[in-house]
């Protein structure tokens, strides 16, 4: 804690009393509320005596009163008191015990606990000379007694003649004498102390330790509030500048500047009308040596107060003279020194010293090769009347001074550079104005340009609220920095007495005898105020009560220049020089957003590749958005500049911004040829199938232009981008030779014919899909309007891929890429039925994928199933795409075909054939009687030559069809023992019989058909009765699975009659 | 001390922490034998100074280089402090106050007078405020400089501010 000097008040805090008991909630609310009124009041009446005193009252006594003490202040013989009251800690109604220094019946000075006179010697009111104790040692000053540091106990002083080098001096002893009662809780009891300089209270409610307030705020000591230290010693911080001021430069200036497409030439005469002008375009550094200059910004140093209630009123301040200034070698014998400005108590009860420094410049540090710091302290010279006698007397010292301790200060040079526009919210641009009329007329200086203000025609324009200044600090100990540091304007004032200046800058432009500036007034608190001239009067555009004057648009266009200095008195720090632009009205308030069109572009294809764009043209921006604007190109340019990055489309009353419909290019070239593209937009595929995808194939794409100087105006200029819908195709013709009668878009597949020449056998089931069309080829075609496209097709580049159609057949399915079918739910290879071949369009039914070697097992069953010559087929689509990039076209029809795949072999059933007994052998019937076999062309694989009487292969095609084994079931008829000749019985079936080729092999011939004869042998029960429809199924075995058929014989009672 | 601060936690994302919280952290280190050690150093420094081996005594202080390492005095310095011990010796001396905040920041202040005291006990005073440093379990008097923190200053770190 710091322990220089003593709080003489310390902030009250809540404290609720826990001593006693509380019968009740009510009674506890009533104390709480009570003791919050308590030590409202008695903060309340510390801060008033505080403030009394530090505003000259002196206290003149404390007094013990019921329930507390009273204190006693007097002004100007005006008294005035104040209780501090006992809280909850003490006893309700006692008077609070008042120690103080009176005299005693010996006539000397004592402690007195009230009116009784503890004995105790103190001091007297001559303070400590002449301290009127308990005597001492002959010659010696007596001893005393004087309260700690709290006030809570009275110390024993006793003079030590060895202090101080012999000179003596009192020193503490350990006798102490307590004043503050302390309760059993550890809180104190209200108590006062009141010696010659201060009172001391303990056991205040809501003071958590003792409040001490000195009695004549004499301020008795100051304490530097450093701002940093420096090698460990409290420091001042302090800036300052240096520089040479500026000197107009009083040539006439001329140059050319761009007016539409027009360049004109310009003048800044030195003359207008004949008169001198008094304002330039162009200031340089002065030669005048008076014209160097260096000041200090004002600073404020803080110090705390000794008593903090100490009364400044009677007291004058200066700063000591500074020591240890490092001179540099200067011309001028110039010495600095520190001026106070101003001393207050500010809010926070610190003493606020306000000063400046003269001769900054003379005190460097940290430039020399050993430098010092210079230091300096405050003096307080304090002023007070003579003290006057009585019981009442207070040690009132005679007049004097207080000195703060030492502080160093520490000086950073300040280096005005430019004035600037103080940047948008949001942003941190660091815009500088113009330093030269030229400069801002032609609004670059060759390299970097220079804003033109836009300014409304209907309304003032405050021009000081966007202008600042811009500065260089270096640090103490640093190198020079090249950052820019900023001031406003206000600070400029404030702190460094700058001021800023502002005036209109007259200059011609072409062949006008107008000057420009006067389209514009400028007051001195920097208001521009746009005028127009009617009749040869000039007016501002607005009236006094806001309106606009009629004829005030005549000031449109107008570019009035202003010149800004930042002034020390009347010499010029720094210059800059401002273009404005008078326009139409812009309402930083409103948003304003606007949108054109400039061009609805023709639609283009949806193609690979194209070298088509959409492109708008200067005139298109004149026709369209210049003219409502009602500005010129160069004014837009001026006003919203280049565009913001990407493009925007409208979404609803919104726009967002797009990344996947291209790119529009800005063109800025105003150029002189106004068919210029400004804005392009050039096609690529993918951003028009985005634009075809999702905006219908049309959308309007926008650049988003944002007004420089107020960002609620907006502006988006686009382009309309149409493309085409992409072509539809459909595919065609079926060569109709292929095509059922029944049927339209339906083919049949068989295997190939015996003698096909092709060196196919029964095992090649395929086709290619082309070839069942007309010439063998399937052609694209465009299906319906094709404007922008290719006239043939061929140029277009369809790309066709065959696959199977996503709708087949119930209980088939496909694979992922759609080029298999199965039989199943679910794809398997185990299942599959059929195949087509992406690329080529072949078509194969019961594909062997390996290790099989045969067509799976699905393949063969449902080929053979049904009663209709073909049971399974396949849903076949032709896909297209066009362009090397495979764009999807709009929509592609005919182009599914249905594929039947017709059974190799038709087993036939035979009915109604009827059996005989001949009474002597077995009746005996060849194999061949029991069924038929054809082609899916019809040709009969065997047929009965009555010739021969014989089963013969008249087409010779029965080897073909690999036919592996002839099965028959005999039925159960009542009298007949059925077997059968040259057939094996078929292990496991009682009545059934086969003929098959051996293991590997196929049946070449139909003899068997002959040979194999089944036997019916009647026996004993002879049939009586016919027995009719008897089934025999017949189950033929080859390459592409098996059939069976069920023949029905009749079993005749007779034995056959005779023809 | 912001790295100090933040290698006690396990990684995980806390409540952050204010300047308070970093202080009562750091104190929760520190022992008596932290404040002997410093008091002990400073102690040799100022007694160094009022019998005039000033050289001794400045060649004891150290500068924070780099924010965090403590070194002997850069020469300006240096010459700095030997000029202003020369100029206004260290006739007698008291301690203002010390305060623990952080081990790189810390305030150890001391008044020295110049001349003799008067009759009233007056004398011109100069400060003399160290920053003691705690590295590598180490104390390291540092004199005070422009950039670090004093409570008594008003660069003071308002303990309420939360350190990331």
């Amino acid at each position: 804690m710091n322990k220089k000097f003593i709080n003489g008040f310390l902030l009250a805090s809540l404290v609720v009393g826990t001593a006693g008991s509380l019968s009740s909630c009510k009674d506890y609310d009533d104390d709480i509320n009570q003791l919050r009124t308590e030590v409202a009041q008695n903060k309340s009446a510390i801060d008033d005596i505080n403030s009394k005193i530090a505003n000259g009252a002196i206290l003149t006594g404390v007094t013990s009163i019921e329930n507390g003490i009273r204190v006693s202040v007097e002004k100007d013989g005006k008294p005035q008191t104040y209780d501090i009251l006992n809280g909850a800690k003490g006893e309700a109604g006692a008077a609070a015990p008042v120690w103080s220094i009176k005299k005693g019946t010996a006539g000397d000075y004592t402690w007195f606990e009230g009116d009784k006179d503890t004995g105790l010697s103190a001091q007297g009111p001559q303070g400590l000379q002449g301290v009127q104790g308990n005597p001492g040692a002959q010659g010696a000053p007596g001893d005393y007694w004087a309260p700690n540091e709290d006030g809570s106990a009275l110390v024993e002083h006793v003079w030590d003649a060895e202090l101080n080098d012999g000179k003596g001096g009192y020193k503490e002893t350990t006798n102490i004498k307590e004043i503050a009662i302390k309760l059993p809780d550890g809180t104190k009891k209200l108590t006062a102390v009141l010696d010659n300089d201060y009172l001391y209270l303990n056991g205040v409610d809501g003071q958590e330790g003792a409040v001490v307030i000195s009695r004549n705020g004499y301020l008795k000591g100051l304490v530097f509030k450093p701002q940093v230290y420096l090698d460990g010693v409290e420091a001042a911080l302090l800036q300052y500048t240096k520089g040479t001021y500026l000197a107009a430069v009083k040539n006439e200036v001329t140059g050319n500047v761009t007016s539409g497409t027009a360049t004109l030439a310009y003048k800044i005469p030195l003359k207008i009308n004949n008169v001198d002008v008094t304002v330039f375009p162009a200031y340089t550094t002065s030669t005048v040596a008076a014209d160097k200059y260096d000041y200090a910004k004002a600073a404020v140093a803080e110090f705390n107060l000794n008593p903090t209630n100490a009364n400044i009123g009677d007291c004058e301040f200066e700063f000591l003279p500074i020591e240890n200034v490092d001179l540099i070698s200067r011309s001028e014998a110039a010495v600095p020194a520190l001026k106070v400005v101003k001393s207050e108590k500010g809010e926070n009860g610190l003493l606020n010293v306000s000063y400046t420094l003269e001769n900054p410049e003379a005190l460097s540090h940290g430039t020399t090769a050993a430098p010092e710091l210079p230091i300096t302290a405050l003096k307080a010279i304090r002023n007070i009347a003579e003290p006057e006698e009585g019981d009442n007397n207070i040690g009132l010292e005679n007049a004097g001074s207080v000195v703060s301790d030492y502080f160093s200060l520490v000086n950073a040079q300040v280096a005005f550079t430019n004035l600037s526009y103080v940047p948008k919210t949001g942003t941190t641009v660091d815009s500088h104005l113009a330093t030269t009329g030229k400069m801002a007329i032609e609004e670059t200086d060759g390299t970097n340009a220079y804003n033109v203000v836009n300014v409304s025609y209907a309304k003032t324009f405050n021009l000081a609220d966007t202008i600042r200044v811009c500065y260089t600090q270096t640090e103490f100990g640093a190198t020079a920095s090249a950052t820019h540091k900023f001031l406003s304007l206000k600070e400029a004032l404030d702190d460094w007495g700058l001021t800023a200046k502002y005036a209109m800058l007259g200059y011609m432009v072409g062949d006008s005898n107008t000057n420009e500036s006067d389209y514009g007034t400028i007051s001195a608190e920097g208001v521009f105020t746009p005028r127009f001239v009617d009749n040869g009067v000039w007016k501002p555009c607005v009236d006094s009560e806001g309106k606009v004057v009629d004829g005030a648009r005549s000031a449109l266009g107008r570019h009035p220049v202003v010149c800004v200095t930042l002034c020390k008195g009347d010499k010029v720090v720094l210059v800059g020089y401002v273009k404005m632009n008078i326009v139409e009205e812009i309402n930083p308030d409103q948003p304003s957003i606007k949108d054109y069109t400039l061009v609805d572009g023709t639609a283009m294809p949806y193609l690979c590749t194209s070298t088509a764009f959409v492109v708008s043209t200067w005139k298109d921006m004149s026709g369209i958005v210049l003219s409502d604007l009602n500005i010129k190109a160069e004014e837009f340019q001026a006003r919203y500049g280049a565009p913001k990055d990407g493009v925007f489309v409208k979404d609803g009353e919104t726009y967002k911004a797009v990344t996947d419909c291209g790119t529009l290019v800005y063109n800025s070239d105003k150029g002189v040829d106004l068919t210029n593209g400004i804005l392009t937009w050039a096609y690529g595929v993918d951003a028009a199938g985005v634009i075809l995808e999702d905006y219908e194939g049309s959308v309007t794409l926008y650049k988003k232009f944002v007004n420089k100087t107020n960002e609620n105006d907006v502006v988006y200029i686009g382009v309309t981008v149409n493309i085409s819908p992409a072509p539809s195709f459909k595919f065609g013709t079926l060569n109709l030779a292929f095509v059922p009668e029944s049927a339209t878009d339906e083919v049949g597949m068989r295997v190939y014919q015996v003698n096909n020449g092709l060196g196919k056998n029964v095992t090649n089931f395929d086709y290619l899909l082309k070839d069942y069309y007309q010439e063998n080829t399937i052609v694209a075609s465009y299906d319906g309007a094709h404007a922008g496209y290719p006239d043939e097709i061929a140029d277009l580049t369809v790309n066709q891929s065959y696959r199977f159609a996503d709708n087949q057949k119930t209980g088939f399915s496909l694979d992922a890429t759609k080029t298999k079918l199965a039989f199943g739910a679910t794809y398997s290879d185990a299942n599959i039925v059929a195949s087509i071949d992406a690329t080529t369009g072949k078509i194969v039914y019961g594909p062997v994928v390996a290790p099989a070697t045969e067509p799976t097992e699905a393949a063969k069953t449902v080929l053979n199933e049904g009663n209709a010559n073909y049971n399974v087929f396949a849903n076949v689509q032709i896909d297209a795409t066009y362009g090397t990039c495979k764009l999807t076209p709009a929509g592609v029809s005919d182009n599914v075909v249905k594929v039947d795949f017709r059974k190799p072999v038709l087993v036939g059933a035979v009915a109604g054939e009827k059996v005989y007994y001949d009474g002597v052998d077995p009746t005996r019937i060849p194999l061949g009687a029991f069924f038929t076999m054809s082609d899916s062309y019809g040709n009969p694989l065997f047929s009965f030559d009555t010739e021969t009487e014989a089963y013969v292969d008249a087409k010779e095609i029965f080897a073909y069809f690999k036919i592996k084994s002839v099965e028959v079931e005999l039925p159960v008829v009542s009298g007949i023992q059925f077997s059968t000749d040259g057939m094996t019985k078929v292990a496991g079936k009682d009545n059934t019989y086969t003929y098959a080729a051996a293991e590997g092999k196929t049946l070449e011939k139909v003899n068997f058909l002959n040979n194999c004869k089944i036997v019916c042998n009647y026996t004993s029960g002879v049939l009586e009765r016919d027995q009719l429809n008897k089934v025999i199924k017949v189950t033929v075995k080859y390459y592409w699975g098996s059939q069976t058929k069920e023949s029905s014989f009749d079993f005749m009672a007779g034995t056959k009659p005779k023809a | 001390m912001l790295m100090w601060a933040c290698g006690g936690n396990s990684g995980k994302k806390e409540q952050p922490k204010t300047f308070q919280d970093i202080e009562a952290e750091f104190a929760s280190t520190l022992t008596a034998s932290d404040t002997t050690q410093v008091m002990d150093l400073s102690t040799q420094v100022m007694d160094s100074l009022k019998s005039g081996n000033v050289e001794w005594a400045v060649d004891c202080l150290c500068e924070l280089s780099g924010g965090d390492t403590p070194t002997a005095l850069g020469e300006e310095t240096r010459e700095r402090m030997l000029k202003r011990f020369k100029r206004f010796p260290v006739v007698d001396y008291e301690l203002d106050y010390y305060s623990f905040s952080t081990p790189l920041f810390n305030d150890l202040k001391y008044r020295t007078f110049f001349r003799e005291r008067d009759d009233s006990g007056t004398a011109p005073a100069m400060s003399l405020m160290f920053n003691p440093v705690k590295v590598d379990g180490k104390w390291y008097l540092c004199v005070k400089e422009m950039s670090q923190p004093a409570k008594d200053a008003e660069n003071a770190i308002d303990p309420r501010q939360i350190v990331e």
